[in-house]
């Protein structure tokens, strides 16, 4: 995923983000950042992220983490919630709540954090501890302090006698429970209580009387606090509250009752749903280029926090749609969901549903789905048999809008879970469409960037390499890490009036300029070999050609020509190439200026015999500037190395081994084009035969 | 992988602006030396002085720029000075010819 994708998906994020580099320096700074750190975006980028934002005694843990990732790929922090710590630019100190992901971004990694300011929160729960110190003094004394101290108390309080029954709430929790009294609630059945929601965990799984804190403080237990959601059955409204019991105990020691304090979290609970959400769709994104699955993963993490049913349509062209993914909290009902949709007209109507979505780009909210709507909606029985026996409750879909074009939709159904949906609702769908949408033009983009990459990358190399007697050839080309951009090394071996010639080169830069100037370079030698093979005189050419470019081109290149046992070779800024033989590996040739570059220059020419079984061996810098271990390069030692070992062997050995010492060696992503000729003379055979010769070397691209 | 972190310190002194390099100069890190470049070449300077003696390495994207920036010295009319880099970042400039074309100077000129 490149900046700009993450940017876009950063501007539909709410909270405060922030993003770092491998070398911990701040990359991206939002809006809601410089609110909360009270720090500019132009301050903040470019900054030491460790020095900015993380209090000093916390530095070292931080830097640790990120050493450790980077070397082992190891972040136990990745993806969870964290609470810890923060400091603003005037040097306080303030709580935050944070999510961080990582993500592999071209051949380095980068750190996300969305960030929350949770001082609020935290000086609510300091203040409701001190309270509850109070309140179990209180317990203890007269019945007129308690209830002055529980009613201080902006959350609702409960108190649970021995016999489960609850003996005593303050009026914020007898609203909540909905009762008039002390007293009627003292007479309600404990078990009723709960019967006009459902109640799940943050698991989904469903949350039962016994589980409750204060019951299980009540057998002797010392639960965690509880976070529960509650939808209310008939109206469908959902509530996320967390619930902490503590015990008060009589003059013995024996417990007493069970105090509980009930918490409204609805508010964070869906900003902390859409966090992580954001953090698991960046993930998701730059999971796979393959838009399908990433569509089909989105709808996934949509289900079941979020929505019990999620299904993603993209529109074509001619008015139809394509189904791309669903999915259901229940798998048993998935099939029951694809059934129904094929009932939906593959034409789309502009007046309704989808086809109402593709022509006003609004999203469109059904808060309940009433009877008479299923019956309009349904074609036939069948369609309406299914439709009721979906049970839906509510539904919401929404555009998935790429630079103003609205390419598909997302559609999410309440069901089971009976939970309604609101605009927060529709806002958060709004802003998971509009990643889902992102990730579809990204994977369209990739792999059409790719494709042309590809084609551009083949017609720069031969198509197969020449058959020249006497001598046995082999190649290597291995394009970087990436392999949607075109890379600038070339090579080449062809026949010119007798000779064979061979280039190897490097044009500086990458993609479409480079590929240009590397036809530029191939078409120039071919050509000035025609002309006249001296490798010096095809440099001349090459360089003025490039200089007669608009805008700097510049090209390093190593031109060999090959005459029976005879070697004349001449480099423009190239690295000189190897010859391996039984007596060791020694460098020939000599410098010669860069192509393209420069005007003093100079390409001294060297003419040598090969003995039979030497071999030459010319590569690119890519070889020898591989990265390693410790920021360690491959370097010309190690390739020496591999060269005498092998020397015995034939070029497709030798390129062998040099792969696998490369790959062995290298660590992280490969960051630059390799690309290396071995050619190893065999002696001389009877005179070559010429026709062939000529005809093979037509052959060639 | 960490790579060898590449920086770029810039410092005035009346019409000479200095750029003093450290780390690697790649494909990565060459279009922070350009903006830091266009930077101080955005106030009145008459002489760039780019200081590469605490360069690790080399590559041809790094040679790339610091040609382009020697034609654009000439094309502008204001002066390029290079203080040379340490071994093994040499031996790019010298086979490539760099050496002789791109206007270094001694380090006790400037």
């Amino acid at each position: 995923m490149d900046r700009g994708q993450s940017l876009e998906i950063l501007n539909v994020a709410h909270s405060a983000f922030i993003s770092m580099d491998e070398g911990g320096r701040i990359v991206y700074w939002n809006l809601r950042a410089e609110e909360l750190f009270g720090l500019s975006r132009a301050s903040a980028l470019g900054r030491p992220l460790a020095e900015t934002v993380i209090p000093e005694r916390h530095r070292e843990a931080h830097w640790l983490g990120v050493k450790r990732f980077l070397a082992d790929g190891e972040g136990p922090i990745l993806g969870k919630r964290l609470e810890m710590s923060a400091l603003r630019a005037d040097g306080s100190e303030f709580p935050v709540e944070l999510t961080v992901s990582a993500l592999a971004e071209r051949d380095s990694w980068s750190f996300h954090a969305f960030v929350l300011d949770i001082s609020a929160r935290k000086e609510a729960e300091s203040e409701r501890d001190r309270l509850l110190d109070e309140l179990k003094l209180a317990l203890q004394g007269s019945e007129q302090r308690l209830a002055v101290i529980v009613n201080a108390l902006a959350e609702a309080v409960t108190i649970r006698g021995r016999d489960d029954h609850l003996i005593y709430a303050n009026q914020a929790a007898l609203d909540r429970l909905g009762f008039a009294s002390v007293e009627e609630l003292r007479n309600a059945d404990p078990r009723a209580l709960m019967g006009p929601y459902q109640t799940t965990g943050e698991d989904g799984a469903e949350i039962r009387m016994e589980d409750l804190p204060s019951v299980r403080v009540l057998r002797g237990e010392d639960p965690e606090p509880l976070t529960i959601r509650f939808v209310n059955k008939d109206t469908g409204e959902e509530q996320w509250v967390m619930l902490k019991a503590t015990a008060v105990r009589d003059a013995n020691g024996e417990i007493e009752a069970a105090v509980t304090i009930i918490e409204d979290v609805t508010a964070s609970k869906r900003v902390n749903l859409q966090m992580e959400f954001l953090a698991r769709a960046s993930r998701v994104l730059a999971s796979s280029l393959d838009y399908q699955q990433t569509l089909r993963n989105v709808a996934g993490l949509a289900v079941p926090q979020i929505a019990d049913w999620c299904a993603v349509d993209l529109f074509d062209e001619n008015g139809g749609r394509e189904s791309v993914a669903v999915a259901h909290i229940d798998p048993a009902k998935l099939e029951m969901a694809e059934r129904l949709r094929a009932f939906e007209p593959e034409e789309l109507d502009p007046e309704q549903g989808l086809g109402l979505i593709k022509r006003t780009g609004e999203s469109i909210l059904y808060t309940e789905i009433p009877d008479e709507l299923i019956v309009e909606a349904a074609v036939d029985e069948e369609h309406l048999r299914l439709l009721r026996a979906v049970g839906m409750r509510a539904a919401l879909v929404v555009p998935m809008t790429v630079r103003g074009r609205t390419i598909g939709a997302l559609t999410m159904v309440s069901a089971d879970s009976g939970r309604s949906f609101d605009r927060s609702d529709v806002e958060l769908a709004e802003q998971i469409a509009e990643v889902a949408g992102l990730s579809v033009e990204n994977a369209r983009l990739y792999s059409e960037r790719t494709a042309v990459a590809r084609t551009l990358q083949s017609s720069l190399l031969p198509e197969a390499l020449p058959r020249i007697p006497c001598w046995e050839v082999a190649a290597l080309y291995r394009p970087a890490g990436r392999d949607s951009e075109v890379g600038g090394d070339f090579y080449d071996l062809w026949a010119a009036d007798g000779d064979w010639m061979m280039i190897i080169g490097d044009v500086t830069g990458k993609g479409v300029a480079a590929a240009t100037v590397t036809s530029l370079v191939r078409h120039t030698a071919w050509a000035a070999a025609d002309f006249d093979s001296r490798p010096t005189q095809v440099l001349v050419r090459i360089d003025s050609g490039l200089k007669r470019r608009p805008s700097l081109s510049v090209c390093s290149a190593l031109c060999l020509r090959v005459r029976g046992e005879r070697a004349t070779l001449a480099s423009g800024g190239h690295p000189l190439p190897l010859i391996a033989g039984p007596d060791g590996v020694r460098e020939v040739g000599r410098p010669g200026t860069l192509l393209g570059a420069f005007s003093n220059v100079e390409w001294p020419e060297e003419s040598f015999e090969m003995r039979p079984g030497e071999t030459l061996v010319a590569i690119t810098d890519g070889v020898t500037d591989a990265v390693g271990p410790n920021d360690e390069r491959f370097g010309m030692a190690r390739l020496k190395e591999i060269l005498e070992r092998t020397q015995m062997e034939t070029p497709m050995v030798i390129r062998a081994q040099l792969v696998a010492a490369l790959e062995d060696f290298q660590v992280g992503p490969q960051s630059d084009d390799t690309a290396v000729v071995i050619m190893r003379f065999t002696g001389a055979a009877a005179e070559p035969d010429r026709d062939e010769q000529t005809s093979r070397a037509r052959a060639r691209v | 992988m960490q790579p060898a972190p590449f920086e770029v310190s810039s410092d005035k002194q009346g019409e000479d602006g200095k750029l003093a390099l450290s780390g690697e100069l790649d494909i990565a890190s060459a279009p922070r030396l350009e903006e830091a470049a266009d930077a101080m070449l955005a106030q009145p300077v008459r002489r760039l002085v780019i200081d590469l003696s605490g360069l690790t390495f080399i590559d041809s994207s790094g040679l790339r720029l610091l040609i382009a920036l020697n034609d654009r010295a000439n094309e502008d009319g204001w002066t390029l000075a290079l203080l040379p880099p340490p071994e093994p970042s040499r031996s790019v400039f010298q086979i490539t010819g760099a050496d002789e074309n791109l206007p270094f100077i001694d380090p006790s000129e400037q």
